[in-house]
């Protein structure tokens, strides 16, 4: 179980600090495909960041902790302050953007070794060996240890950044919108490849991406966030089926179904600026059932049964 | 294999196209000086003669110093003659001011002493140089890495013959620690003879490290600044790569690529040696030659020292096209 409790993540900017994740608590169940969905400005990847514990200015992780009930190989817990000594090796990250994430210059063979320090020639060797097994398993042929970034197709080099991520069996693995600039085929290989790392791995893996109909088909577990606030999870066949938040209700309804006869709802207005005062549900101002109550009081994150919890006053039924 | 060939054969041609226009130029320019050789060499023959000389005198006098030195006859003819010396006999007449000494060995006593001294003075500055920026940019948000980038600020917009006054005053006259002329005696090359130049060059070298130094730092640090923000940087330090890592086989790796072309522009360019260094410390290299052969109007001196120059930097920037590949994969030619 990764615990959040009371977590905010506040941004320094010029105008003054602004709190991109806005005291969030919640629980993660280890061993599942976690995705995350919500609006651009709704605090996914700040949520990713201090996941990560890639906190940096102007990032900080102003209130709150997070338990990831892992030890490390000291025996130590893993904490945020301690935790980027694990990067790859205990919790790992796949980037968006594969063209820029290698270095151009240099051989993936390269990229694959620069983790850690070799003592002998005999090491580099081994390593490569498991390097080469592994990526078989990948559909990958060893040739790509010999390419350089450019000489590689965009689907070759997210294979390889899923391969880097993947290599040390980490126990987390965050992925960031992996399939962005892929196109649609290439993007189905990828996701069948990562949802069948994590079966056999059994990891939890967070996924960020804008894409409900990837969500729908991958994920175990949905966190729906919304202005820098986490506004329903559960289950994603619960979520998807049953959505208690309206602000849910209206992302699913936005997704083409095969058979549609009527014209797909849009969700109107925009989020709320995290710059002026919020007061009440943040959702309010677009939400079609808001009553008084709900531009007075925020409403917290609540369980209703099944592992689903909603923040909503009068949640769907 | 065959693009790269394709390649060669263009790249050969344009290389040829750039020596001769050069060369072409070259040939005007001397001819639109004020001083005529000539004119000069009558000069100094009537102040030593100490009497004048009568117009039919002069007039052979003129007649026969232009059939020795190749400048008669018109323009054009002049231009093909020269064009043979430069592409085909590789030989540039006699010095019309040293004369009958021949251009080529005035040129071949200069080469060695500007060489030596732009080469060391080149590649010491640019690895210096390189090393400061790259710590600079890398750490740039530390109070060392400021303090590194200020000196390289200060020194680069002072210009080098400045720098080159300053070290005289302090260096060999107020602590006569230098020389102030250049001293090197002829002879076999023996240890004394080395410790010699060593001690005779140093001061012209410094300035001229110097100088390439603070430009050195400054663009190796807005480089290494800018790659640093790379997604591949991240990732690496995601990745849990070592900083020193990052720092070399990323940053550096990458931010040298546009400091290699100008080191091989600034290589080419040592043959033409420092004019104004070599003239404050009296340095005997080409620069110095270059020097005499405008004030005398020397032209054959002139088109020696400085068709080596436009040669030199023609085969640098060949060369580092042609070896560019080998640092920056993505234009390797398949």
């Amino acid at each position: 179980m990764i615990r959040l409790k009371n977590v905010v993540g506040t941004y320094t900017t010029v105008r003054g600090t602004v709190d991109a994740l806005d005291d969030v608590t919640t629980d993660f169940q280890t061993g599942n495909i976690i995705g995350i969905a919500g609006e651009s400005g709704c605090g996914k990847s700040t949520l990713l960041k201090l996941l990560y514990g890639n906190i940096e200015y102007p990032l900080a992780m102003s209130k709150g902790m997070i338990d990831y009930g892992m030890k490390g190989p000291d025996g130590r817990d893993i904490t945020t302050e301690n935790i980027s000594e694990h990067w790859f090796k205990k919790i790992s990250y796949i980037p968006q953007s594969s063209m820029s994430s290698l270095n151009p210059v240099v051989k993936i063979r390269k990229q694959f070794l620069d983790f850690q320090d070799f003592r002998s020639r005999k090491e580099i060797d081994e390593t490569l060996e498991k390097v080469v097994a592994f990526l078989r398993e990948l559909d990958l042929t060893p040739e790509v240890l010999d390419a350089y970034p450019h000489q590689l197709s965009g689907g070759m080099r997210q294979r390889v950044m899923v391969a880097l991520g993947t290599f040390f069996q980490p126990d987390i693995i965050l992925a960031d919108e992996p399939t962005t600039a892929l196109d649609v085929v290439v993007q189905k290989g990828i996701l069948l490849l990562l949802a069948e790392l994590q079966r056999r791995m059994k990891n939890t893996m967070f996924l960020v991406t804008h894409d409900m109909g990837v969500h729908y088909q991958l994920t175990h577990k949905m966190v729906i966030m919304y202005a820098a606030k986490i506004v329903e999870t559960g289950d994603s066949e619960e979520i998807f089926s049953r959505p208690r938040h309206p602000y849910t209700k209206m992302l699913i309804e936005s997704l083409p179904r095969i058979g549609d006869a009527k014209k797909l709802q849009g969700v109107e207005g925009k989020p709320p600026s995290l710059w002026d005062e919020l007061r009440g549900c943040r959702f309010a101002p677009r939400c079609s059932r808001a009553k008084a109550e709900c531009r007075e009081r925020c409403p917290e994150l609540a369980a209703v049964g099944n592992g689903h919890s909603v923040a909503c006053l009068y949640p769907e039924s | 294999m065959k693009n790269f060939l394709n390649y060669l054969w263009q790249r050969l041609l344009t290389f040829f196209v750039v020596l001769f226009i050069g060369i072409s130029v070259l040939f005007l320019l001397p001819r639109l000086m004020p001083s005529d050789p000539i004119d000069n060499y009558l000069q100094r023959l009537q102040g030593s003669a100490g009497q004048a000389l009568t117009g039919e005198q002069v007039a052979e006098i003129r007649k026969a110093l232009g059939e020795m030195y190749g400048i008669q006859g018109s323009l054009i003819d002049q231009y093909f003659g020269y064009l043979k010396r430069v592409f085909v006999s590789h030989d540039f007449g006699p010095s019309l001011a040293a004369y009958p000494k021949p251009v080529s060995e005035l040129i071949n006593l200069a080469l060695p002493w500007t060489f030596g001294l732009m080469l060391v003075s080149t590649i010491t500055a640019w690895l210096l140089g390189n090393l400061v920026g790259l710590v600079a940019g890398f750490f740039h948000n530390r109070k060392f890495a400021t303090v590194l980038e200020t000196l390289g600020i200060l020194i680069y917009p002072i210009p080098y013959y400045i720098f080159a006054f300053v070290l005289i005053i302090f260096f060999a006259f107020l602590i006569p620690a230098f020389p102030l002329t250049f001293v090197v005696m002829p002879g076999p090359v023996t240890f004394q003879k080395i410790v010699d130049i060593i001690y005779n060059s140093f001061l012209p070298a410094l300035t001229l490290i110097l100088v390439n130094f603070g430009w050195n730092v400054l663009g190796m640090k807005s480089l290494a600044y800018s790659t640093k923000e790379e997604g591949y940087v991240l990732y690496a330090r995601l990745k849990g790569v070592k900083p020193r890592r990052i720092m070399y086989n990323y940053v550096a790796r990458n931010a040298i690529l546009p400091q290699i072309t100008s080191l091989a522009l600034s290589l080419g360019s040592i043959f033409g040696g420092a004019l104004i260094t070599e003239m404050l410390f009296s340095y005997p290299g080409i620069g110095m030659l270059m020097r005499s052969a405008i004030s005398n109007g020397d032209y054959n001196l002139l088109y020696g020292t400085i068709t080596i120059t436009i040669v030199a930097v023609a085969i640098s920037t060949l060369a580092i096209d042609l070896l560019y590949p080998l640092f920056d994969p993505r234009i390797r030619h398949r």
